[in-house]
């Protein structure tokens, strides 16, 4: 009898760790996967900004004379908002001698 | 019997920490905004830097602000509050030579990061630091 209830309580606790394990690591890896997702979202729209600012209009919007990059300059005809919604970031640049913002959206 | 009860206890405890390690997790896991957070922060700051001296009107200014006048303290006053009011609420200490401009900042517990650009005083015929402060409120 005392087998029996040591036995059970043996399977209880096994089962009980098993759908531990399994719901911790399933939890972990989700909020590890949201993160790297997160992440990847963020480093393209900052690499996207940047791009944007050190490259001539129209790959990029700086404003460019022969071979020569004004970055934080952009081109009298750059459209400074690149996407729409989501994570945004801004940049400031100059255009038409006033200072405004690049944004740059995650989404569209 | 008695061993059997021992052991339900000790599947408590187990069940217990183990729902303290999954509420832990979120701490434990990356922090990969935080990581790009300081980058942009830098490339901000770097854009307050990089405008400053691109626009002749705010570059004279600064040359007069570094040589103690007024009315280019005033102008890049009001010019960088204007800017800050659409970036965000950031801290921004503008300094040149010994002069110093801060804007926004209200003291407390705050991160920055700092950057600079060489600027040549025509007057003196040497160049001189414009340093660029953007402190951040967490």
């Amino acid at each position: 009898m005392s087998f029996s209830w040591d036995f059970i309580a043996a399977v209880i606790l096994v089962l009980a760790l098993s759908v531990l394990g399994v719901w911790v690591f399933s939890t972990s890896a989700f909020l590890v996967a949201d993160d790297a997702k997160t992440l990847g979202l963020e480093r393209r729209v900052l690499f996207q900004a940047d791009f944007n600012l050190k490259n001539c209009f129209p790959e990029g919007i700086a404003y460019c004379e022969g071979e020569t990059v004004f970055s934080h300059i952009a081109h009298p005809d750059a459209v400074l908002k690149k996407g729409e919604g989501g994570f945004c970031i801004k940049r400031l640049v100059l255009k038409d001698n006033e200072e405004t913002f690049l944004v740059a959206c995650s989404h569209g | 019997m008695g061993r059997a009860f021992v052991s339900v206890e000790a599947l408590l405890a187990l069940l217990a920490a183990g729902l303290a390690l999954t509420l832990a997790m979120p701490l434990l896991s990356s922090r990969p905004s935080q990581a790009l957070e300081t980058v942009y922060e830098f490339q901000l700051a770097q854009d307050f830097a990089e405008v400053g001296v691109s626009n002749p009107e705010a570059l004279s200014a600064i040359k007069l602000f570094a040589e103690g006048n007024a009315e280019a303290k005033a102008f890049l006053e009001e010019k960088f509050s204007a800017i800050l009011s659409k970036a965000g609420d950031y801290c921004l200490e503008l300094s040149a030579k010994e002069k110093v401009l801060s804007l926004n900042c209200r003291g407390g517990k705050m991160q920055g990061v700092y950057v600079s650009r060489a600027v040549f005083d025509d007057g003196r015929n040497a160049f001189f630091d414009f340093g660029v402060k953007l402190g951040f409120y967490s």
